[in-house]
């Protein structure tokens, strides 16, 4: 679990005790140990571990979760896609010159990765003549988009500075992601570039209306049941009212969780705790979907190399530019810290598969996903060393 | 004009230009591969398929749609000559109300072969389609397999075969009024058999399998697995190998027609019981310059060359298919004896065939009171195909009133190749208007 992306220190994580030594077994303890004199962190990214899961349950494996299964759970895929979308929106509460000059490190990084990726997405689809039913700078501004995203792994009050600043700025660049990927949403379904602004602003605006009516409801509550009640209930009309508009769950729920940020009171400390109690459930929802909607076919097999090989290239570029702008992070370190695109990655897979379901799309969503697990393998190598055991 | 020295360049400037260039090595590295024409494999992969057989069947509705869209540049819909047109019924509002409506099937699902090329097996004759622009090269009658030249498709490569009877699950395409119908149903029951209409043994289907034939068969990743053709009353699968043998055989040349100069009966009880036979055909007659002139009326064939005969129609199929000249083994049940006797199939002779004169359409007339009474109708005939029939009774001839067969008669025979006749024929008591064309080839 991520507690800077996803929320903080769950109910689990607390019944566990997740900082207290753990008896395991042997054989797992010899592993990890192996893993430490690698210099790796013993721990293992929750995608790893579910997106495989759900691709051995899905339609391409045991076919345990069906087509109609995965169509059934678009509803609660929405909530979960707005709850992420509110601690991103929640993060992106920028204030002071330090939290301004990560805004803009973490805008070049996240923008040079869009850029690297979207760049040589649109040559190679025009060289290699991919058979694909979208339009090519359409595909290209989607992997760009799920490629900007950036998971610094976990930093709480123990982890070191460099990987405190790592995090805030994976943290930022998640809100330059999601708004990219509101805006190819809109693209995606409009007819008319009238549409695209409508579209925007529909969707914003139901962030607004669920952030306002949370922010009234929330302090209000007579006990805690009541106010899980209208925690959930805000955040099911973020999501819900964004896919019925036909906008990104991801977008409204980040204006809704801005809204709670900004505005004075404690829902932004009241969404953190509640929604803690069913994150666990939400992330592992997102991971299991996302690995059933996961193709193999030859087109995602291309789209894989391509969004994987220049995703790491602009992770890099960005990286080094970027860190002329924070001296405390050294180019090499910012880039390893950057590798993962972590769960909003897959989201954002999720949201164009969702949204606008087609040959294309899915090849996209199933690209994103293996990518992100591909850049998870390859970040437990390149991420700097992990805690002391 | 300064020079750059990289040695003056810090580690991170270093590192940005190595990328930089890494990068765009790898981008023109790539960009000289090209996505092949035709994946080996466009459907998703399955890894754990043979974990998951019940998953097939859930997503047939998927896969029916890919290999649709997959395999429609191979399929092309022949209009087929219909045998007994619904046209030529007379219909009132009564029978309207009452008579079932039939919509005869007029067309027939042909499969391309070449890009110009296809064949299409149907009972009917296809037709010349104006739309299509299709032509029939040859036909070969005894199978129903013909050879067409139609116009090229774009995008159009072959499609990979296999064999039925490795497949659970097949994919039927049939031709319908509105384009191109596909459905699933289960696979091969038994092991191939063989068929003596093909040279190579087909696919059996379960009898309750809803195909019809003439119908193509796919596997779910689209690939060609033969066409629908029916064996002993039973469903079965001709293979690619086999359709292809037999179209390159008739495009050849028209094939020879072998016989052995038998007349030929089902074994029906009362046969059977005769003759102590329990299965195969009855010789009901030998032609006197026969080349099986040792058989004699009563026997029971009961194999031909192994093959066991169970109809008349599949017996002197079998031989038909033989080259002629090549000696044919047949197992002949005689007076409670089972015999083998050996005899060369020789080509049939076109004299050999009852040819009516251009001008007989085909009927047999005689005067009744209400007009000219058709007795009866040869079949394939010209009075045939405009849809007489025995029982008809023919009232008026060019608006002409008309009584006496003769005149009728001459009435066709004086009609140019291709003019036709118009005649107003009673049939159940309802007036019916019938073109009867004339045919001088």
């Amino acid at each position: 679990m991520r507690p800077d992306e996803t929320g903080g220190t769950d109910p689990l994580d607390r019944a566990f005790d997740a900082t207290a030594p753990v008896t395991r077994p042997r054989a797992l303890d010899i592993i990890l140990r192996t893993r430490a004199a690698l210099g790796l962190e013993p721990i293992t990214a929750p995608a790893l571990l579910f997106v495989p899961l759900g691709m051995l349950l899905g339609p391409a494996g045991l076919d345990l979760i069906t087509r109609t299964a995965i169509g059934h759970a678009d509803a609660l895929v929405a909530i979960a896609l707005a709850a992420l979308g509110i601690f991103v929106g929640m993060e992106l509460d920028v204030s002071g010159a330090r939290d301004g000059r990560l805004l803009a490190v973490a805008s070049i990084e996240a923008v040079t990765a869009f850029a690297a990726v979207f760049g040589a997405a649109l040559y190679l689809l025009h060289a290699w003549g991919l058979p694909l039913d979208l339009n090519a700078s359409i595909v290209a501004v989607m992997l760009g988009v799920a490629a900007s995203v950036s998971a610094a792994g976990v930093a709480d009050a123990s982890s070191d500075g460099k990987h405190r600043l790592a995090t805030r700025i994976a943290d930022l660049d998640d809100g330059i992601a999601v708004v990219g990927a509101a805006v190819a949403i809109a693209v995606l379904r409009a007819q008319a570039s009238v549409d695209v602004a409508v579209s925007l602003l529909v969707t914003i605006a139901v962030g607004l209306l669920a952030g306002m009516i949370g922010w009234l409801l929330f302090e209000r509550a007579r006990s805690p049941a009541e106010r899980a009640v209208f925690v959930l209930g805000a955040i099911a009309l973020a999501g819900g009212g964004a896919v019925y508009v036909g906008g990104a769950a991801l977008l409204s729920g980040g204006v809704a969780g801005l809204v709670w940020r900004r505005l004075p009171g404690d829902a932004d400390r009241i969404i953190r705790d509640d929604v803690g109690r069913f994150q666990h459930p939400l992330v592992v929802l997102l991971l299991m979907i996302a690995g059933a909607l996961v193709e193999l076919t030859p087109v995602v097999g291309w789209l894989l190399a391509l969004f994987v090989v220049f995703r790491l290239a602009g992770k890099v570029l960005g990286a080094l530019i970027g860190s002329r702008l924070a001296p405390l992070l050294g180019a090499a370190d910012l880039a390893a810290y950057l590798v993962p695109p972590g769960l909003l990655g897959i989201a954002l897979a999720i949201t164009f598969a969702q949204v606008s379901p087609s040959p294309a799309t899915n090849a996209v969503a199933s690209a994103v996903t293996l990518g992100t697990l591909a850049s998870e393998l390859l970040a437990l190598a390149v991420l700097p060393g992990g805690p002391a055991e | 004009m300064a020079r750059i020295d990289p040695r003056t360049w810090t580690r991170e400037t270093r590192l940005l230009v190595l990328t930089i260039l890494l990068s765009v090595s790898v981008l023109l590295a790539l960009a000289r591969l090209r996505f092949p024409e035709r994946a080996p494999m466009e459907l998703p992969t399955r890894p754990f398929q043979p974990l998951a057989a019940r998953s097939v069947f859930d997503e047939a509705g998927v896969a029916v749609t890919r290999v649709l869209d997959r395999v429609s540049s191979s399929l092309i819909v022949v209009p087929v000559q219909s045998a007994q047109p619904d046209r030529q019924q007379s219909y009132s509002l009564a029978d309207l109300l009452t008579r079932p409506y039939n919509s005869a099937t007029l067309t027939a699902l042909a499969y391309r072969i070449r890009p110009t090329t296809a064949i299409v097996l149907s009972s009917r004759m296809p037709l010349t389609d104006a739309r299509t622009v299709q032509t029939i090269v040859r036909r070969d009658p005894l199978r129903g397999l013909a050879v067409l030249t139609v116009p090229p498709a774009e995008g159009w490569t072959p499609l990979p075969t296999g064999d039925a009877a490795d497949a659970p699950f097949l994919l039927i395409a049939e031709s319908t009024p509105r384009g191109v119908s596909m459905h699933p149903v289960f696979g091969a029951t038994a092991s191939a058999i063989a068929d003596p209409y093909w040279n190579r043994p087909v696919v059996p289907l379960a009898p309750s399998a809803s195909v019809a034939s003439g119908a193509l068969v796919f596997s779910l990743d689209g690939a060609f697995l033969g066409t629908i053709t029916s064996t002993a009353g039973v469903p079965a699968v001709v293979p690619p190998t086999a359709l292809l043998q037999a179209a390159a055989d008739i495009g050849a040349s028209a094939p020879p027609v072998s016989t052995l100069g038998l007349h030929l009966q089902a074994l029906d009880a009362a046969l059977s019981v005769a003759t102590g036979a329990s299965t195969g055909v009855v010789v009901s007659g030998v032609d006197t310059d026969a080349p099986a002139r040792m058989l004699r009326p009563g026997d029971v064939i009961v194999s031909i060359n192994g093959i066991v005969v169970s109809s008349p129609q599949q017996a002197l199929a079998a031989i038909a298919v033989l080259p002629p000249g090549e000696q044919v083994r047949l197992s002949v049940w005689r007076m409670g004896k089972e015999l083998t006797v050996t005899a060369a199939p020789q080509t049939l002779k076109v004299q050999d065939l009852p040819i009516r004169p251009a001008t007989d359409p085909g009927w047999r007339l005689r005067q009744s009171s209400r007009g000219v009474e058709v007795t009866a109708v040869a079949p394939n005939s010209a009075a045939f195909d405009a849809g007489l029939r025995a029982g008809d009774v023919i009232t008026s001839l060019s608006g002409e009133p008309v009584s006496r067969p003769d005149a009728v008669s001459a009435a066709y025979a004086a009609l140019a190749d291709s003019q036709g006749l118009l005649l107003v024929v009673e049939r159940g008591g309802a007036p019916l208007v019938i073109a009867l064309i004339g045919r001088r080839h």
